[in-house]
């Protein structure tokens, strides 16, 4: 059991990560990774909303009635964020400031509610679980790189920590932090981890057919794993 | 849908409402105190940071027993005077208050909260943003203490944007800048004006000081006269190049109609208006029926790399065919061709090349209605 939650809980690290591989959720986590730890905060806060959303969906998933199962998702995830909003005020009231309206639009952010629509649904619950928090971790180590590179080069510092600041000839690349340079490293991380992805995939095929050469293309069928294609897998 | 799944369906979600509903007041019974604590305490500590020698804040709009007048309250929320909070020491003297108040900036408001030595003086002590959605790495940097410090220990006079002792503004962020400088001056402003009326009005003296003060804008975009520069230029070099003619007829100073081969082909004009460091000096062409047809900055003295841009092509390329009426500037949201887009990082100088623009072709225009 714990093998399986174990590969579930990889998939969304890597393989269907939210932001890169699946490019969900690209509204906060363009607009609030100007900075590291907002990226930390949002992310934290996501992992939260998404772990107990698809755990508790789970648990009921044979209550639901197939054609009201939507408002029923998001009730729930709507209570989970009102939750998770109230604690931030409540206890961490500079971060909550600083992330201002995109927590309460975790209610509608697609990595949650596509997860439960296609994974918690019809899984149980353990292996909904590690799946959420899977997708969640994946989704904060995601906003942590994007909130670390645009701070970094954008204000030269990095969780506050003056880095590149230091350097009196440095000039803070401004555009990183404004939306523009979102969407380019967003881009450009997304094409540099499918090019690995490939690279890895090649590898693998060559070492099953026991060649070593790197002409080997894979074929097509197995260069994509679709998150449709997954659910539709019996687990 | 049998009456069956309509049960069903109904009490699935009356259900999950219901449970929802009981988490979330459950949620709040835990967390709204420290909600409010937590905005009592910031308010708390901000005051003690603005006046540190204060044992005690009383504040002057709610409080029964230390209230201004009703009149002088409204007098003060209609001068952009948000809350008034007087800081008492041990003995109970008047050691400063504490002023809220806000401004527009460039994309949020931005609530400004200072502190300012009592009477006679009503320095600024410190001043500090309690909250503002400006652009990060830009105007958010109006939070940084290299700004913020500024305002520290000026008086009403110096808290315009300038050159020390002055405010000076940040590079980039002239918009939000001006804001919080606004936000403390008007406050201020009207502030010192019934804290002095209250005075007297205390002491029962028959004299009412009347505080005036002189109003300064930084940068205004007043009309830069041409007249003073008329006399120095005949028909410069300058205006030549954008529109070849071989006769020049002046309209009004500065402003020439231009003839080529006994035809009348447009108008050749100079333009000034305040920019952010100096006046910038436009010239433009127009046809005949008096539309920019090209605009070439003449003479400015912008800071390099942000402001000096509104020479490139691709912000004057934008006047052309304007009129009167397109002669605009908007705010980067508006990706129309209609109005004109400024340059981001530097809204002044825009502002100050169309005015210049502006200014000069609506003198031309009413001297010809004529």
């Amino acid at each position: 059991m714990f093998g399986e939650m174990w590969k579930t809980f990889k998939n969304g690290l890597w393989e269907e990560n939210a932001v890169f591989a699946l490019a969900l959720g690209l509204c906060p986590a363009l607009a609030v990774t100007t900075s590291a730890s907002n990226g930390l905060g949002m992310g934290i806060a996501l992992l939260f909303v998404l772990a107990m959303s698809v755990l508790i969906l789970s648990l009921v998933r044979h209550f639901i009635d197939e054609r009201v199962r939507v408002p029923f998702f998001l009730a729930v995830i709507a209570g989970f964020v009102t939750i998770t909003d109230m604690t931030m005020k409540a206890y961490f009231p500079p971060l909550a400031k600083s992330l201002g309206l995109y927590v309460p639009l975790i209610v509608v952010n697609c990595t949650v509610l596509g997860r439960v629509e296609v994974f918690a649904s019809k899984t149980p619950p353990h292996k909904a679980f590690a799946d959420g928090l899977g997708m969640g971790v994946g989704f904060t180590i995601a906003l942590i790189v994007l909130g670390g590179i645009r701070e970094l080069l954008g204000n030269g510092t990095i969780f506050n920590m003056p880095l590149l600041s230091l350097i009196p000839t440095y000039k803070p690349v401004l555009m990183m932090i404004l939306p523009p340079g979102g969407f380019i490293l967003v881009g450009l991380l997304m094409g540099a981890i499918s090019m690995t992805k490939k690279a890895i995939m090649k590898s693998q095929i060559a070492k099953a057919k026991g060649v070593l050469r790197d002409d080997i293309v894979p074929p097509p069928e197995l260069d994509e794993i679709t998150h449709a294609e997954l659910a539709q897998k019996p687990y | 849908m049998n009456f069956k799944e309509v049960f069903k369906t109904t009490l699935n979600l009356v259900i999950i409402c219901l449970c929802v509903g009981a988490m979330l007041a459950l949620a709040n019974q835990l967390t709204a105190g420290k909600i409010k604590e937590n905005e009592r305490k910031e308010t708390k500590e901000n005051r003690k940071v603005l006046i540190p020698t204060a044992d005690k804040f009383v504040d002057m709009f709610k409080d029964d027993k230390y209230k201004l007048s009703d009149n002088s309250i409204k007098a003060l929320e209609k001068g952009n005077v948000s809350a008034l909070v007087e800081g008492l020491d041990k003995q109970g003297k008047s050691v400063g208050y504490v002023v809220e108040s806000s401004k527009d900036g460039y994309s949020s408001k931005i609530k400004v909260m200072y502190s300012i030595s009592p009477a006679p003086n009503f320095k600024v002590m410190g001043m500090l943003i309690k909250d503002s959605a400006e652009t990060p790495g830009l105007g958010e940097n109006i939070k940084k203490p290299n700004f913020k410090n500024q305002f520290k220990d000026k008086p009403l006079d110096d808290i315009v944007l300038g050159d020390p002792p002055k405010i000076k503004a940040l590079t980039g962020a002239t918009i939000s800048s001006r804001a919080v400088t606004g936000a403390v001056h008007d406050s201020l402003k009207n502030l010192i004006n019934t804290l002095k009326n209250r005075k007297s009005e205390n002491k029962g003296a028959k004299k009412k000081t009347e505080y005036k003060v002189e109003r300064k804008t930084s940068c205004d975009f007043s009309l830069f006269g041409s007249k003073a520069y008329a006399k120095v230029v005949k028909v410069d070099p300058e205006l030549k190049k954008l529109l070849q003619a071989d006769k020049y007829v002046k309209v009004i100073p500065g402003a020439y109609k231009a003839v080529r081969k006994g035809k009348f082909v447009g108008y050749v004009a100079k333009g000034f208006a305040r920019g952010y460091n100096d006046t910038i000096m436009v010239g433009y062409a127009t046809d005949t029926r008096l539309r920019v047809l090209k605009v070439r900055i003449l003479r400015q003295n912008e800071s390099p790399g942000y402001r000096e841009q509104i020479g490139k092509a691709d912000f004057l390329n934008q006047f052309k065919g304007k009129t009167l009426k397109t002669l605009v500037l908007k705010m980067s949201e508006n990706k129309s061709n209609k109005y004109i887009s400024a340059i981001s990082g530097a809204t002044v100088s825009s502002k100050a090349a169309v005015m210049a623009v502006r200014n000069s072709l609506k003198r031309l225009e009413t001297v010809l209605k004529k």
